[in-house]
């Protein structure tokens, strides 16, 4: 800021003259509890729980940030956010550590008039509307971290701006007999939203909304302020802020991307995303060399395959030491299969171990478990999936039912 | 060990490592799957509590410049002290753009020395040796001694291969002085191996490597070292761990696959400590239907459809289905397609092994491609 005193021109910087404007601020909603993955998410938030192989779910929307050129970004927690914290921590490995701009995890506050919750997604960014505004920017992108996606934001970015728009919602092309579990669309021919529906009976449309919104910042505050206002709203952003948006006549568009994109709600999709990595020509691509999937490494040697080791169709980390036989599966950093032991179509989380002549088997196995000699894992198949929660200690010659859903405290009574 | 700083020579001018130095220097050759040798030596620093470290760059530093960029990865990216990357300076009077010989080299980052906050040197006058340690002990050994230098040594028992030439061995005397250095040519006898690690005082250092220059010496054992064992008190101190030497291609190729052994591999990649490299976010290795391994260590990035036995696969190397490796080590990148069969053969980064080739070394002379050929 420039002042004349006394006819000289003097530099006054403010407060805050390490940050600079941004054209586009991300909003990371990372707070959900993802209470249908059960055991897994008892202790972390959905965002942080393991995916193939060595990354975490939260990971893919860092790293499309990163791969988009958007280098500012507030991750909004608040269930269970200690493994998030230390597993952001300072960006670095997202090169998200930057002068100006990068990524600040923000919990809910306390203020001098009154602190709460994060009441919803829209209340979540409500609450940050000072965060956001030190970087003055033009367009406020609002995305979900528990999406497994490749996205280029940019390019969403871009359309909204030729659209001249005031909210551009991206749009996943569904089958219409599935429509009706998403939040639906309704376009004209020019991709201008006209109408929305959230899970409705008869959908109209098969236009889903995958959570990922680019909105005009001045627009949005607005709404938001409106929304809190309102105390009979739930603040949400599906629920309030679009239907609102669409009552005021502001110009919305629909994105349609039809790359692979899938929410891990549950067990069956968490482990059938695991799987889709391990076929030939998986729609997503981990390989591109232009856009990297970046995540925090733990310091581990190479992964060891013993001497009658037998592996196939199987992805492996390193740290991992395989003794045993491990057939269309995904192991995490520093997992141990004993001579002997047999995996198939598993999902096992970083340093668990599985003993001897053990037989894993359509299961999901959390961190630090260990499991005995000579288990056996019933039966199994895509649609009933096994899990084994973080830290469980699983006796020698156990017997697992098919589909169980076994916490560290379940296991005890085994 | 607040009081100490870390300066690494990267290697000199007689390197025996063939094809593999011949483009970068010995501490940036790539090491049991995903490391740089240099990695070993940072992480032994780092481990121990030192964070002030200078490494020396002789003449093709441009690899290890891109492997160590700012440090972070070793945690030495630090406002106070952190890494110092020290290449060698164009001066017309004093040296034309490379070190002739280590005290030439530490003579050229004489200001770097005499800036440093801390009083005791670990000097390390060359990269090729492959051991994983904290120096606690022999810092400790070293101040309670009073040695003007304490100097590492292995011995024979701690080995796998023939002894090279360039080799130094050391005698010491009752006291643990030691009394006398020769290179392994001329006196067998010894079965103490000097590692090249020297704790020294930072101001006996400085003093010694000017008296070494004025007198036109060059090297820090043959110069500085051999003529003052009788004026200066120096002292061996024992490393009784593994310590591989990778001074010949033989001993390259063996520490590799010593790597396949689990408790080596546990005492060179964890036991002092964690064993810290540059990251690069690649996938975790994949395996397909027809994939078959034994007894091989096998890094991220890697895709295996072939057969892979004592080997190493450094990151993202492809082998094709029909493909046959066995006591292979194959560097970054490489890609061996179909039916192609690789025995006692050591690939540098990026070569291609074109369909069916059948290429073989022996144990104590491996075949070596150099980078980025196609065979």
């Amino acid at each position: 800021m420039k002042n004349n005193y006394e006819d000289r021109t003097v530099c006054v910087y403010p407060l805050t003259a390490n940050i600079r404007k941004k054209e586009t601020v991300a909003m990371l909603l990372a707070g959900g509890q993802g209470s249908r993955l059960g055991a897994l998410t008892t202790k972390m938030a959905k965002p942080a729980v393991p995916f193939g192989g060595k990354y975490r779910i939260i990971d893919f929307a860092l790293s499309n940030c990163t791969n988009s050129d958007i280098d500012t970004l507030g991750v909004l927690t608040q269930f269970q956010p200690l493994e998030l914290n230390s597993y952001i921590a300072n960006g670095q490995p997202w090169d998200l550590d930057r002068i100006n701009g990068g990524v600040y995890v923000l919990p809910p506050y306390m203020s001098a008039k009154a602190g709460e919750w994060y009441k919803g997604t829209a209340n979540a960014i409500y609450q940050n509307i000072a965060f956001v505004e030190q970087f003055e920017p033009e367009y406020v992108i609002v995305l979900s971290g528990d999406h497994i996606y490749k996205m280029d934001y940019s390019l969403m970015i871009e359309f909204h701006k030729k659209n001249n728009a005031d909210a551009t919602i991206a749009v996943q092309t569904v089958p219409m007999e599935e429509a009706g579990r998403f939040g639906l669309m309704i376009t004209n021919d020019d991709n201008e939203i006209i109408d929305f529906e959230e899970k409705p009976e008869n959908p109209r449309s098969n236009n889903a909304s995958m959570g990922v919104y680019v909105f005009n910042w001045d627009v949005l505050k607005q709404h938001l302020i409106e929304d809190e206002a309102n105390p009979g709203s739930s603040n949400d952003f599906g629920k309030n802020i679009i239907p609102a948006m669409l009552a005021s006549g502001d110009s919305m568009y629909a994105y349609t991307f039809n790359g692979y994109w899938k929410d891990v709600g549950t067990v069956e999709s968490l482990w059938e995303a695991n799987m889709d990595l391990l076929n030939e020509g998986s729609p997503l691509n981990l390989y591109d060399s232009d856009w990297h999937i970046y995540s925090r490494n733990p310091v581990m040697p190479p992964h060891y395959a013993a001497k009658g080791a037998e592996v196939s169709e199987s992805m492996i980390t390193e740290g991992c030491i395989v003794e045993g036989r491990v057939d269309n599966s995904i192991l995490f950093a520093g997992v141990v299969v004993i001579k002997d032991a047999v995996i198939d179509n598993s999902v096992i989380m970083p340093n668990t171990l599985i003993g001897s002549n053990s037989r894993v088997n359509y299961s999901i196995v959390a961190e630090n478990v260990i499991i005995g000699n000579d288990v056996v894992f019933e039966g199994g198949s895509p649609s009933n999936i096994s899990v084994i929660g973080p830290g469980a200690v699983i006796p020698d010659g156990s017997v697992i039912p098919e589909g169980a859903r076994l916490s560290a405290e379940d296991a005890e009574k085994l | 060990m607040k009081d100490a700083f870390g300066l690494i020579i990267s290697g000199n001018e007689e390197q025996e490592l063939r094809d593999l130095t011949m483009i970068r220097s010995i501490a940036a050759v790539p090491i049991a799957g995903r490391y740089r040798v240099i990695d070993f030596y940072l992480s032994n620093l780092v481990n121990s509590g030192v964070n002030n470290v200078g490494v020396i760059t002789y003449r093709n530093y441009h690899s290890l410049m891109d492997h160590i960029s700012g440090g972070v990865e070793w945690d030495l990216s630090r406002k106070r002290d952190g890494l110092f990357m020290l290449p060698p300076m164009v001066q017309a009077s004093t040296n034309s753009g490379f070190y002739k010989g280590t005290a030439k080299a530490l003579n050229g980052v004489r200001n770097y020395i005499s800036r440093c906050s801390q009083n005791i040197c670990i000097l390390h006058t060359d990269c090729r040796t492959i051991f994983n340690t904290t120096y606690y002990e022999a810092y400790e050994s070293h101040i309670a001694s009073g040695a003007d230098i304490t100097l590492m040594y292995n011995t024979t028992k701690n080995t796998l291969k023939k002894p090279s030439k360039s080799e130094i061995r050391i005698k010491t005397d009752d006291d643990g002085r030691i009394v006398d250095m020769f290179r392994y040519q001329t006196y067998k006898q010894s079965d103490q191996i000097c590692m090249d690690i020297f704790f020294i005082n930072k101001s006996t250092l400085i003093r010694l490597v000017d008296d070494c220059i004025m007198k036109g010496g060059s090297d820090f054992i043959q110069d500085i070292l051999i003529p003052n064992l009788e004026l200066l008190d120096v002292r061996g101190f024992h490393y009784a761990q593994p310590a591989y030497k990778i001074d010949t291609l033989e001993g390259f190729f063996q520490t590799n696959l010593a790597f396949l052994d689990s408790n080596i591999r546990y005492q060179l990649l964890e036991e002092s400590g964690p064993v810290y490299t540059k990251v690069k976010d690649e996938v975790p290795a994949r395996y397909s239907k027809t994939s078959k391994v034994a007894n091989s260590l096998v890094t991220d990035g890697c895709v295996v459809e072939g057969s892979v036995e004592n080997s190493l696969l450094f990151r993202g190397v492809q082998v094709a289905k029909g493909a046959v490796l066995k006591n292979c080590v194959i560097m970054q990148e490489c890609q061996i397609q179909a039916n192609a069969v690789l025995e006692n053969v050591i690939l540098d980064k990026k070569c291609t092994i074109l369909r069916g080739r059948r290429l073989v070394g022996t144990e104590s002379y491996p075949m070596v491609v150099i980078k980025g050929s196609t065979i």
